[in-house]
């Protein structure tokens, strides 16, 4: 049951999140993405609720119910949401946007098959943007994931417990991501760009380098080592947030 | 070349004068691709920040000193993280050593010097009615578990939150890599110098707490040491005592450091059990568990051994780094040059408007600059430390040794005033 739900939550704040980002950067969605208005909102029974809103300013997302959907859809359990996600099992019931129901089919379900694509293990890319994205994906998904795991997954906890106080800043020093992890009375949130005040630094030489410790071709003991990674700061803060994302692919594979 | 014609600047260095290390990114890059990580475990690369102020290979060691495989020297404030007390190559344990390897060392029986051991240890440490023998500390710390639910037919264990006995499931934090709950479910995390922690943990589990496991005094990584406050220890022994819980204390790293008869005798109380093992043997692989007698019975019942447990050089190498150890009286030898070289430390950071905390026991200190709370400031002072030959870590606490010298001292107070003004001139008056 923890873990249909904390799977549940992943994919509506980190996966609706990491669709979002698709449409935003990537080169085949940026342009087509902002010719769609719509706002689809998905609601788990006994489960979380969320949501991703496609308009021309771009897309977004976030947790809890929009303001106006276009396009609301049910699900009976976490379970069945997480099967959405998978695309496996029966789809969700609509109550609100039937006549739209076409987006959730055709574009909708590219959009997720782009991302699929972007973060399948041991893809050839096509071009060197592209498996660059895939990276930045892969990072914002560690940011964005680790303030759920912190607070649903049991082991996620106990760390969360032993993790000092401060900010992590997350960053590729080729300007190819920057985000940070924060804990401040005992509870985490993450988000992107420059933090304001650094207790921690995990920095990647490049996005390459970030891709390769990402997919475990190296250690993060190796990388630093090598010159890969470097960690500063209040270590335990970074040690402790690194075995809270790797506990990630336990959930989202 | 000995150490004094040794010159260290023989070594590669940077436009600042500051050590570089090709040889050992060259090896480094060759160990990634045999072994994970490169190079594990405390010796892995992740606290050594930034780590291109740090080398990773050493091919030699004499005295308070070692060189880098790239040929810089340095003076050693980490001792091997412990092992090392009475200097690299001591020539009385070396001797020791060898003349014990000359006649066996691991065979098919034990040997006489395991027997030679254990008196004399039995005689040195007033708790100690026998003593029994391993490898790491680990091993001895499991064995003191092993013997005090043995004893109790209890379950749980009581531990300090940041205290480190090794690297079995029990011992580790949650939540690393190849543990699963069912390894914590038995250790209570209590703050340190907390009665009421304690007390509180002991009732909660009345019946079911077989041992309480703690350092002398506190020395976790990446925070300040803390002491004893007074009355703590009495405290905890008349608790443990009440509640029929063995009483451990993990004097691996600093045994023999602060006091001959355990840690403890320091302090003033006596525990149960003492896990030996780091100086004991000045860098010989060695540990030792050391108990009461009404303990015999159940450790002697607890099934625990290795391969290479009976080991006679180690053995050999360990009895005479204990009667060397008491004829130079260590402990206080430490202090002194502990104290030398802090109150030196402090003065310099001073004379450059840096606060300079120092916290622990002389003979193994804690330090850390409390300009900047995210130790970044601290990590770098460090870092130019070593890469101009004082062999500073700024995660763990340091180690003295009795072949630290005057010279030694002065030598690392001069490479500390150097990295002050390199830190100054980079971060200025802001933190990093
Ligand atoms: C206090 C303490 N206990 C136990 C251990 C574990 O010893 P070993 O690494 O030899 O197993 C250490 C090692 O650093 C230690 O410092």
């Amino acid at each position: 049951m923890e873990v249909d739900m904390i799977q549940a939550r992943l994919n509506l704040e980190v996966v609706l999140g990491l669709l979002a980002d698709v449409a935003n950067t990537d080169p085949t969605f940026r342009e087509r993405s902002r010719t769609w208005a719509e706002t689809v909102a998905f609601k788990a029974l006994g489960g979380p609720e969320g949501w991703i809103r496609f308009s021309p300013e771009g897309a977004t997302h976030g947790t809890g119910k929009p303001d106006l959907a276009t396009i609301r859809l049910i699900l009976f359990s976490a379970i069945h949401l997480n099967r959405m996600f998978r695309n496996e099992g029966l789809p969700p019931i609509p109550v609100k946007g039937i006549g739209r129901l076409s987006f959730m089919k055709k574009e909708f379900t590219e959009l997720g098959a782009r991302l699929q694509t972007l973060t399948r293990p041991g893809v050839t890319f096509c071009s060197r943007e592209e498996e660059q994205l895939s990276t930045k994906l892969m990072l914002s998904a560690a940011v964005r994931a680790v303030p759920i795991l912190a607070e649903s997954d049991s082991v996620c906890a106990k760390l969360a417990a032993a993790t000092p106080e401060g900010t992590l800043e997350i960053k590729s020093l080729d300007n190819g991501f920057a985000g940070w992890i924060r804990k401040a009375d005992g509870k985490f949130t993450s988000g992107f760009g420059a933090p304001e005040q650094v207790t921690a630094r995990m920095h990647f030489r490049d996005l390459d380098a970030a891709r390769i410790v990402l997919t475990g071709k190296e250690t993060g003991f190796a990388a630093i080592g090598l010159g890969m990674m470097r960690v500063e700061g209040v270590i335990p803060l970074v040690d402790n947030v690194s075995l809270i994302m790797d506990r990630l692919e336990r959930y989202l594979a | 070349m000995n150490t004094a014609d040794h010159d260290k600047r023989d070594g590669m260095v940077d436009g600042e004068g500051g050590f570089i290390y090709p040889q050992s990114r060259a090896l480094l890059e060759r160990a990634c691709r045999v072994i994970p990580g490169g190079i594990y475990g405390h010796f892995g690369p992740p606290p050594c920040v930034p780590p291109e102020a740090y080398p990773f290979f050493s091919d030699w060691a004499e005295g308070c000193r070692f060189r880098d495989v790239d040929g810089h020297e340095f003076i050693d404030y980490m001792c091997a993280y412990g092992p090392m007390i009475l200097g690299y190559k001591n020539p009385v344990v070396d001797q020791a050593f060898r003349q014990q390897a000359e006649k066996n060392d691991t065979g098919s029986l034990a040997a006489p010097v395991m027997v030679e051991l254990a008196e004399y240890l039995c005689d040195l440490i007033p708790i100690a009615d026998w003593a029994f023998f391993a490898k790491n500390g680990a091993d001895v710390t499991n064995l003191a578990v092993m013997t005090a639910r043995a004893a109790t037919g209890r379950r749980k264990i009581i531990a300090i939150k940041g205290g480190y006995h090794g690297t079995t499931p029990w011992m580790q934090a949650p939540g690393h890599h190849g543990l699963i709950a069912d390894d914590w479910a038995h250790v209570i995390r209590i703050p340190w110098n907390d009665l009421t922690a304690l007390q509180q943990a002991l009732e909660e589990h009345a019946g079911d707490v077989a041992g309480f496991i703690s350092s002398p005094y506190h020395h976790p990584v990446f925070a300040d040491n803390e002491l004893p406050a007074p009355g703590y220890w009495d405290g905890v022994s008349q608790l443990l005592r009440r509640h029929g819980v063995v009483f451990i204390i993990d004097d691996v790293r600093a045994g023999f450091r602060l006091h001959l008869g355990g840690s403890n005798e320091l302090y003033g109380f006596k525990p149960d059990l003492i896990c030996f093992s780091k100086a004991i043997g000045n860098g010989y692989p060695i540990s030792a568990l050391v108990g009461v007698e009404s303990l015999r019975k159940d450790v002697g019942r607890v099934f625990h051994t290795g391969s290479f447990w009976f080991g006679a050089g180690p053995m050999a190498a360990a009895l005479a780094t204990v009667k060397e150890l008491k004829r130079l009286d260590a402990p206080a030898m430490l202090r002194e040059t502990g104290e030398k070289l802090l109150n030196g430390m402090v003065g310099v950071a001073r004379s450059h408007g840096y606060n300079l905390k120092v916290s622990g026991e002389p003979s193994m200190p804690y330090l850390r600059i409390t300009d900047d709370p995210t130790l970044t400031l601290h990590q770098h002072w460090c870092a130019e430390c070593t890469r101009r030959g004082a062999y500073f870590t700024s995660h763990h606490n340091w180690f003295i040794s009795t072949a630290h010298t005057e010279k030694d001292i002065q030598e690392t107070l001069d490479i500390c005033d150097a990295a002050f003004k390199a830190i100054r001139k980079r971060f200025g008056n802001g933190t990093a």
